[in-house]
């Protein structure tokens, strides 16, 4: 009795030493060893591989944009909670709901204003992370399936923008919002100048799912909540759960082989004392057959305190954007008054742009050609041997400089054709429809994109080269289109210089 | 003769096929749910008044439903003012032309589109007359173009 109470008292002594202990299974990590074991067995750091190549660790190759936009995402998702607590998905509380985040909430202003910077941090993280693993050729197998996730994750990300666009139910959320589902449901504009909306309207019906309804209303605030915080997300995590695995079982971020030691003559050094014997067979193409000791150091510390500066950066970064540049929020939601200008957030702009010649092959069709075009690039150019080397080479930097300066003139020149002189309904005014839909600035972009890239094709017989013309050609457009629509459109959507020519009303 | 496909393959791949296919149809299943049955909008109807209350000459605007109501001489007719592109309110300008805020689509006073990315002119709406004499409109029942409810 005495002896049980005596350990009893002992073992109550000892709890915070022997808990700490069960938690960590391992004493103190303070050699490689025993750190390279508590990342190993550890459920949250094991996503790390123990080692880290050295190659990954240069901020010249990676720019870190994967962990900017993974720090935004973090970011995100502990102040999206933490808006929950006071948001109101409901048309009449809605509104009110942010002025009270957003004036009467303590903190609450400043954690919006974070969720709206991150927000925008992550869609520019995304696309800018994809250039860099573009431009890297880092999407050559093994890892033509991570880019197809990473594409897929660019999709959720911008439809997570779009949904939380409608929640604020301010005039601008409002308007976007039944912009965008418009956009959505334009098929019809096809099946309509072919007469088929009456037996096929997959329009109508994308519509009628988006918006429990066929206006922007008390079931669209639900779904369009449901998706931003539970259905989206979802999505968007268990991809970036494959995206982060299949970094590891490609083996790693890409890198050049000139990161590596070379692979043929000896690996080793022949010892004279030693006796050499073969002591297991293994299958199969392993990263350490054939192969002389890889390049690389522990994860930690050199890996995680690389991770810990760049998320401090991001936080520092949002940080200061959200001390200085408040969250805009409009007049509360009007049904019977559109905002004039009525614009989505910047990073949709260049497609409201494109919109505003054709709805249907604007918002759809370009966009789904785009994606898809994107989504096909690891299996359409399978060349080999310039992995992890910046444009191919000095080359592809050519190329892509020449594909800024053709794509950066085809697109000015045909917007300031289409805002001088506009465009064929104004020259033929009863032009058919269908004819507009399929030949409109936005078509032509494409067209001359796809036909530039094909004829890189050919001249430098390289699909390499090829991919590289189109991907430029689509980002200086999207760049174009963007910065157009968000600088130069007023109300009407006309064309104004600065905002300050704007018509008073 | 080595069969092509063993009776082992065949059953599993009925195993795999019955469950792939019980799955496929429980989404189908729930996926009916999220197409609404009801729409929850209010009525499409609009009561415009009796005709001697649109004496020849005049318009209205009924701005709860985003519709004009035009009245001349020979009879009344309603355009509604979504637009077609992208479903934003087209405005009436003073010479009697409609103009879109969003994307800058241009109709004339009968509501065709001539510039802009509009798609198709403005859409006209029937206008009926109740037994008790009162037109009334439903902006969900459109009607051709020059369709005008005649006084005669």
């Amino acid at each position: 009795m005495a002896e049980a109470f005596k350990s009893f008292l002992v073992n109550l002594k000892r709890l915070p030493r022997t808990f700490w202990g069960s938690l960590r299974r391992r004493g103190e990590a303070t050699s490689d060893r025993a750190r390279s074991q508590a990342v190993f067995s550890n459920l949250f750091l094991h996503i790390h591989s123990v080692k880290t190549h050295k190659n990954s660790l240069k901020p010249s190759f990676t720019l870190g944009l994967g962990l900017l936009t993974t720090a935004c995402l973090v970011i995100l998702t502990v102040t999206g909670i933490l808006l929950m607590v006071y948001y109101k998905p409901t048309t009449e509380l809605a509104y009110a709901s942010i002025k009270d985040i957003h004036f009467v909430v303590p903190t609450g202003r400043m954690i919006r204003n974070l969720h709206r910077w991150a927000a925008h941090g992550m869609v520019i993280g995304v696309f800018l992370h994809m250039a860099r693993v573009f431009y890297t050729a880092s999407y050559r197998p093994p890892r033509e399936f991570n880019w197809f996730a990473g594409v897929a994750l660019l999709a959720l990300t911008l439809a997570l923008s779009f949904t939380g666009y409608l929640l604020p139910w301010d005039q601008l959320a409002f308007w976007a919002t039944t912009i965008g589902v418009n956009i959505a449901s334009s098929p019809r504009e096809l099946t309509d100048a072919l007469g088929l909306t009456q037996y096929f309207d997959p329009g109508g019906l994308i519509k009628q799912l988006l918006l429990g309804a066929n206006t922007v209303g008390s079931e669209a605030l639900i779904r369009f909540h449901l998706l931003h915080v539970m259905v989206l997300p979802i999505m968007l995590f268990a991809i970036l759960g494959v995206h982060f695995w299949r970094i590891r079982k490609d083996g790693g971020l890409s890198r050049p082989a000139s990161a590596d030691p070379p692979t043929d003559g000896e690996f080793f050094p022949k010892s004279e004392t030693k006796t050499y014997g073969l002591m297991a067979v293994v299958r199969g193409k392993t990263p350490a057959v054939g192969r002389a000791p890889e390049n690389t150091v522990n994860s930690w510390p050199h890996l995680f305190t690389a991770e810990m500066a760049v998320f401090m950066f991001a936080t520092a970064v949002l940080l200061v954007l959200s001390l200085t540049l408040d969250a805009p929020l409009t007049e509360a939601a009007n049904a019977a008054i559109p905002e004039n200008p009525a614009k989505a957030p910047w990073y949709f702009l260049g497609l409201q742009e494109l919109v505003s010649y054709s709805g249907f092959m604007g918002g759809i069709g370009v966009p789904m050609i785009t994606l898809l075009g994107l989504l096909l690039i690891p299996y359409l150019d399978r060349e080999k041997g310039d992995v992890g080397v910046w444009f191919s080479g000095p080359e592809g930097r050519r190329v892509a400089i020449q594909s800024v300066f053709y794509s950066s003139a085809l697109v000015i020149g045909l917007l300031a054709l289409v805002i001088n002189f506009g465009w064929l309904r104004e020259w033929y005014p009863d032009i058919p429809q269908l004819v507009i839909t399929f030949v409109n600035p936005g078509t032509v972009f494409t067209i001359g994109f796809a036909a530039w890239s094909f004829w890189i094709m050919r001249r430098h017989d390289s699909t390499r080269m090829a991919a590289i013309a189109l991907f430029t050609c689509f980002l200086v457009g999207y760049i174009i289109l963007t910065y157009v629509g968000t600088v130069h459109r007023g109300p009407n959507w006309d064309f104004y210089w600065s905002q300050a020519d704007w018509p008073a009303h | 003769m080595e069969p092509k496909l063993t009776r082992r393959d065949f059953s599993e791949k009925l195993a795999f096929g019955s469950f792939w296919t019980a799955v496929g149809a429980s989404v189908a299943g729930m996926l009916r749910l999220l197409k609404p049955a009801v729409m929850p909008e209010a009525s499409t109807r609009v009561k415009l008044g009796h005709p001697d209350e649109s004496p020849p000459g005049t318009e209205r605007y009924f701005p709860e439903h985003n519709l004009f109501v035009f009245s001349e001489g020979a009879g009344i007719h309603a355009i509604s003012a979504i637009c077609p592109h992208l479903g934003c309110i087209v405005k009436q300008l003073p010479e009697g032309r409609f103009e879109c805020p969003c994307h800058g689509s241009r109709f004339n006073a009968a509501g065709e589109v001539f510039a802009g990315p509009a798609p198709s002119g403005l859409p006209w709406i029937e206008i009926r007359r109740a037994p008790n004499g009162v037109l009334y409109a439903d902006t969900a029942v459109t009607v051709p173009a020059g369709t005008q409810w005649s006084r005669a």
